[in-house]
Parts: structure tokens; C-alpha cells; sequence
């Protein structure tokens, strides 16, 4: 019981505390110029995972063989210190300036809105946006987030409870956790031919990048000096991002038709495949949170084209390749995009294209360069595609 | 297109399409087409309806593009051809498939929720739009369990859906302690095994035990060392086999389960008459080579 309540502390730091870190640090940039501040929060709540991983790659690839604290303790107070930085202030930005000033208006239909104001602000307003009031006879439904927090804790507990009771079995997921863990012993990340472990004669024959075995190294590295045999934080994540789609597709949905936001989600709870994500550990929920906030990303690069965005579109897009081959090979197309509809001339549009793969490189798709150069030849090598 | 789907599960097409792909559903050259290369359209179970839908959009956006405006234009690009990379290279596997499922959930309810406001011909949009939700909603959930009715398949689904309601003995032992719920790990873990296993394509073992094993490929029949992919069965007689097996890699052990021994008859042959089975649970079978 220890062990898992320790595991579920590191969910909270990795998984909420370091994605809030990191969007905090965006709103410091952005300004909530080219999206808003609490969208950019709640849509970025599962960036802190990949973005660990890959301080964590580049910490076990520059300095290896050091103790497992070493390495927790780096990250931890990295994020901790960003967060302190940036995260008081921005989270300052995210309440009223003076609440007193602020008129409440009560409507005949329960919902509250701030007199004056376009949009809600503050924690204390996500909140008090529960007003659950169906009326179907008058024009459309009035039921707002009342009925998608409902919707998404049923999948919540759904989630908590799989995961208590359901160990790792699966091939495709222990081949990660079990790379994980041989990371986490070995406490180093080289590039070679063929990836064996000589202590237990495994052969790792992934070819994605190690963004999601690096969440078992995460695990165990935690778990080695304690002397503990969790995985409940990494048998956590599946679920984790199989909620944060339905968050993703209702924030998005309610940009476009607010009341109906609700029925978006019904086309992702009738197809039996998607109960995937969430019955069965795996790396598709993680990589495909990762590519749908990659392309709005990049959607908000080409309607907004500052150098924040442009930066933070490399790196949400840098962190989708390096946990899939999909994304790394998708990212061939960003070229073509952003040479036909970024805005600007043609050398301005050649310019961002250039920094943008340079960047791109930076934040985890250099694990494929490498890896074609000096390890296992990636898609170009003799080995069958998983 | 209802007909065509069903086809895909009822039909078959006469024709080879290698062991990998019959292994993962696409065993003849109908369902390789229609849930392979064409799966964001034709395996509804994975998609729904949605790449239909967005067919329209497609054909809209590139033909009103100073409308839309370019950055939708970039995003549909993009996932154009990121649904072409899909079709060509990530035909054999439905996951991938499913990476684009929440984007154009929102693409197709952005247009179809923008078609619905600017017709004011139509009555009542929202209604429409709820009632379009949900006719496409059970269609799609018909379809998907419809196709699914056979033992197995059953048993898979019920599996996926109702394993958190299990109250099974050995699921919570997960929760109160560390050992596993399987017979044949928790055996290898509490005796000492003075030779290595070979472990036919589970890597529970490496997970669960701190044993050496040799990982064998049974569909390719191949097994890894530091070097690379090592042929076990070919250019060997079956006496030969036991003999490489016990003499040159040490392994008087085998790891493996029934399923994994169905992906290669001559290699489950050879356990069934050289080997005894040491340790049997609800998955995984370790077998220990018979004395001679």
C-alpha cells in the first residue's frame, strides 16, 4: 500500500505538477496572445511525462552511471525552480484582479457569468460553472460542464480501478517497461546494433523512440534506492492520457458550438477500439494525446506565427516524435506546410522551417538520427516493425 | 459500404498474405485491402464513420481555400498525408489508425456544426445534430458487436469491459502483495534455476524474474543474441535442436504459452516429445527437457 501511495505521489509531480510547470512557463511567453492561458493549462496537462523523459534521456545519454537520486533530484528541482519562477505569477494571471470589482450576475437558468467580462477567469469560476439544469424543451440544452465532469469521472474511476487491479501482461508494454527498467539499472542510454542486455539476455525490439520506456526508467529509478516493486505509476499513464483526449476534444469542441459540446465525445465512446486505451496498457493513448496537441499546435503556429509558439510547436512536436515512429516520420510534413501556408515571404517561410527541425532535433527526434547513424538503423534496419 | 464491411468479415478471398498479417486479422487479401490499406474507411470498429465524414471537409477546404483560410488548409494538409503515411506504411496495425480519431472528431464537429448554423433551412439544428450523434452512435456500437459475436471474441470483450468488475482472488493479490497471478513466474521465482530459459516471445519473464533468457522469435523462428537474429529449427533435425538448446545455450528450460506454441507447430511438437511440463497456470506453460 506504501509503495503504491508513493507511486500515485510520483503520478501528481510528474503528471500534473511538471505539465502545469511547463504551461505556466508558456503563459509567461505567450502572454495568452496566441492562446489563452487556462486553455493552454488544461489542454497542456499531459506534457509533463514526455518532457521528464526527455530531460531524463538527455541526462542518462550526457551523464551516465551516476546514483539514481542524481537524477530525480535534477529534475526535481528543475521543475520546482521553474515552477517558482513563472508559476506564482501566472498563477496569479489566472485569477480576477480584484475580485470585489467584479459584478456576479445570476441568470434565470442557474449558470453565473462575470458582468463585463467575455470569458472566465480564475479557478474559482472553472469551478462554479457546475449548473446542471437539463431543458430540452427550450433552445437546446443547458447542461454545461456539469455533465462532462460527470461523464469524466465515471472514466476516472474506470481508470483507478483497472489499473489497482490489472498488472502488466501485455507484449508491446512490458517490452517498454521491461527496457525501462534495464535503463534504470544500467543507468545509461548508448546507441548499438543490436540492443541486448547482457545481464538477462533480453533484445529489445522496439524501434520507437524511448520517450515511454523512459516513464518505467522514471519509475524505477524512484524505486531501486527504496527498494520498492511498483509500477503503478507507469500502468497509470495509459488511463491518464485516455482521459486527457476527452478533455482535449471538449475544449475544442467548445470553441466551436458551446452547449453541444457533450455530443463531440459520443463519436470516441461508440468506437470499441478506443476502449483500448483504457482496458489494455499500452503507448496509444499517450502518442496520440502527443500528435492531436502536435497539429492544434501547429494549427495555432500558422494563425498566430510569434517565436513563442514557433518554439513551443517544435517542442510539443519534438516530444510526439520522440515517443512514436509515426510522429517522427509525420514530421517530414511539417516542411511542406509550413512552406506552403506559414505567412511571409518564401526565405521567411525557409527560415522557420529551418529553425523549426533544429529545434524539432533538440527536443527528441535526434533520437532517430542518432539511432540510423550509430544504433539500430531505425526503419532502414533489418528488423520487424512493432 | 455496410456491404462491404460485412463482406470483409464473412468473405474470404483466396490468397496469401503472410503469416505476420493473418496473425494480426488481415488473413486474406479482402480484409488486407479494406481493414488494411483502406482501415480509416472500412474498419469501422476502429474509426466509426468519421473518415467519411471527413471526405466532404477535404473536398471543402481545398476548394474554398481563401475561405477557410490557411492555417486550416496547413492542419488539413498535414493530416492528409499523415492519413496517407498510415494507409502505406502502418496498414497492419489498427493502432495507428486510431491516432487520428480525436482530431477529426473535432474537424467534423467544427464543419458540421458551422453547416448547421448557416442552413437556417433546416429545423432545428441542434436537434438534427443530437439525432445524427446518436443514430451514428448505435449504428456504429451495432456494428462493432454484431462483428463481433464468436466465442473468442466475446470472451475478449468481456474481458475488456468487465476485468474491473472481476472480483477474481488473484487480481488482488496484485494489490496486498507482489506476487504475480501466475503460477509459472512465481515458480521460477522461488526455485533456483541453474540454467538459462528459453523464452518464447513473453517478455513477462524479464519483467517478473531476475532470470537470464534467450528471447525466440516462434513465428520466424529465430533467436536473438548480442549479434543478432540466430535460425533455431532450420538445418536441424529435432534431436539436434534439444541438443543446441541444452548443450550450446544452456536452456533446459522453456518459457511459453499455448498461443505462442500455435505460431510454430514444429517447435510446440518438439516440447510436447522432448520436453515435460514442469508448471501449467491460466496463460503460461515452463516446460524442463525430459532425462534422457
Amino acid at each position: 500500500m506504501i509503495q503504491t501511495i508513493t507511486a500515485f505521489f510520483l503520478f501528481l509531480f510528474t503528471n500534473i505538477f511538471c505539465s502545469v510547470t511547463i504551461m505556466l512557463l508558456f503563459n509567461r511567453f505567450n502572454r495568452g496572445e496566441s492562446v489563452s492561458r487556462r486553455d493552454a493549462v488544461l489542454f497542456g496537462l499531459g506534457i509533463g511525462p514526455p518532457a521528464v523523459t526527455l530531460m531524463l534521456y538527455y541526462l542518462l545519454l550526457l551523464l551516465p552511471g551516476m546514483h539514481q537520486w542524481f537524477y530525480l533530484f535534477v529534475i526535481c528541482i528543475t521543475y520546482t525552480i521553474v515552477f517558482f519562477w513563472c508559476g506564482v505569477k501566472e498563477i496569479r494571471m489566472l485569477l480576477p484582479e480584484d475580485p470585489k470589482k467584479i459584478k456576479i450576475k445570476w441568470r434565470l437558468d442557474g449558470t453565473i457569468t462575470l458582468a463585463g467580462q467575455k470569458e472566465w477567469v480564475g479557478w474559482k469560476r472553472i469551478f462554479s460553472e457546475l449548473s446542471i439544469k437539463p431543458n430540452f424543451y427550450t433552445e437546446g440544452p443547458k447542461i454545461k460542464h456539469g455533465l462532462f465532469l460527470l461523464f469524466i469521472l465515471v472514466f476516472v474511476w474506470l481508470w483507478i480501478r483497472f489499473t489497482l487491479q490489472y498488472p502488466l501482461v501485455e507484449h508491446d508494454i512490458l517490452e517498454y517497461a521491461v527496457q525501462g527498467m534495464i535503463f534504470a539499472k544500467n543507468l545509461n542510454i548508448d546507441y548499438v546494433t543490436h540492443r541486448f542486455d547482457t545481464a538477462t539476455n533480453f533484445y529489445y525490439v522496439g524501434l520507437h523512440g524511448f520517450s515511454f520506456p523512459l516513464l518505467s526508467t522514471w519509475q524505477w529509478l524512484f524505486n531501486l534506492p527504496l527498494g520498492f516493486k511498483t509500477d503503478f505509476f507507469f500502468r497509470l499513464q495509459s488511463g491518464y492520457y485516455f482521459v486527457l483526449i476527452f478533455l482535449q476534444v471538449y475544449i475544442l469542441a467548445r470553441k466551436f458550438m458551446k452547449r453541444h459540446a457533450i455530443y463531440s465525445l459520443l463519436s470516441l465512446v461508440v468506437v470499441y477500439w478506443f476502449y483500448d486505451m483504457l482496458f489494455d496498457y499500452h503507448i496509444d493513448s499517450y502518442r496520440s494525446y502527443l500528435f492531436f496537441f502536435a497539429v492544434m499546435s501547429i494549427f495555432i503556429l500558422l494563425n498566430s506565427p510569434t517565436m513563442v509558439m514557433l518554439v513551443f510547436t517544435a517542442l510539443i512536436s519534438g516530444l510526439a516524435a520522440f515517443a512514436h515512429s509515426t510522429a517522427a516520420l509525420a514530421l517530414a510534413f511539417c516542411a511542406p506546410v509550413i512552406l506552403l501556408y506559414f505567412p511571409g515571404k518564401i526565405i521567411k517561410r525557409v527560415g522557420v522551417m529551418i529553425v523549426f527541425f533544429t529545434l524539432v532535433v533538440f527536443f527528441g527526434a535526434g533520437h532517430y538520427i542518432i539511432d540510423t547513424l550509430f544504433g539500430t538503423g531505425w526503419v532502414f534496419g533489418l528488423k520487424e516493425t512493432y | 459500404m455496410t456491404a462491404l464491411f460485412f463482406s470483409a468479415y464473412y468473405l474470404k478471398v483466396e490468397g496469401e498474405v503472410g503469416a505476420d498479417l493473418a496473425l494480426r486479422g488481415l488473413d486474406n487479401p479482402l480484409k488486407l485491402w479494406l481493414h488494411g490499406y483502406l482501415g480509416q474507411f472500412f474498419h469501422f470498429t476502429v474509426m466509426g464513420f468519421l473518415s467519411w465524414l471527413m471526405i466532404p471537409v477535404y473536398i471543402y477546404v481545398f476548394l474554398n481555400g481563401k475561405k477557410v483560410g490557411r492555417p486550416v488548409q496547413g492542419v488539413l494538409l498535414f493530416l492528409a498525408l499523415f492519413g496517407v503515411l498510415i494507409a502505406v506504411k502502418g496498414f497492419f496495425n489498427h493502432r495507428y489508425i486510431i491516432t487520428l480519431l480525436p482530431v477529426y472528431t473535432v474537424i467534423v464537429f467544427h464543419f458540421v456544426g458551422n453547416f448547421l448554423r448557416r442552413n437556417t433551412a433546416v429545423p432545428n439544428p441542434y436537434i438534427l445534430l443530437f439525432g445524427f450523434a446518436v443514430f451514428t452512435s448505435i449504428s456504429v456500437l451495432t456494428v462493432s458487436f454484431v462483428t463481433h459475436r464468436t466465442d473468442s471474441d466475446w470472451n475478449a470483450i468481456k474481458m475488456k469491459y468487465y476485468k474491473w468488475i472481476s472480483a477474481r482472488d488473484h487480481k488482488k493479490k496484485i494489490v496486498k502483495k507482489s506476487a504475480t497471478p501466475f503460477a509459472t513466474i512465481n515458480l521460477l521465482n522461488d526455485t533456483t534455476i541453474p540454467t538459462s530459459v528459453f523464452v518464447n516471445e513473453l517478455p513477462i519473464f524479464y519483467y517478473y524474474t531476475n532470470l537470464k533468457g534467450i528471447y525466440y522469435n516462434p513465428l520466424y523462428d529465430f533467436y536473438y543474441s548480442a549479434h543478432g537474429k540466430v535460425k533455431l529449427l532450420e538445418d536441424r533435425s529435432d534431436n539436434e535442436v534439444v541438443a543446441y538448446l541444452t548443450d550450446s545455450l544452456n536452456c533446459r528450460f522453456v518459457f511459453t504459452s499455448e498461443s505462442k506454441n500455435s505460431f510454430n507447430p514444429r517447435f510446440a511438437d518438439i516440447l510436447q516429445s522432448r520436453f515435460d511440463t514442469l508448471a501449467k497456470d491460466s496463460y503460461y506453460l515452463l516446460f524442463v527437457v525430459k532425462d534422457d
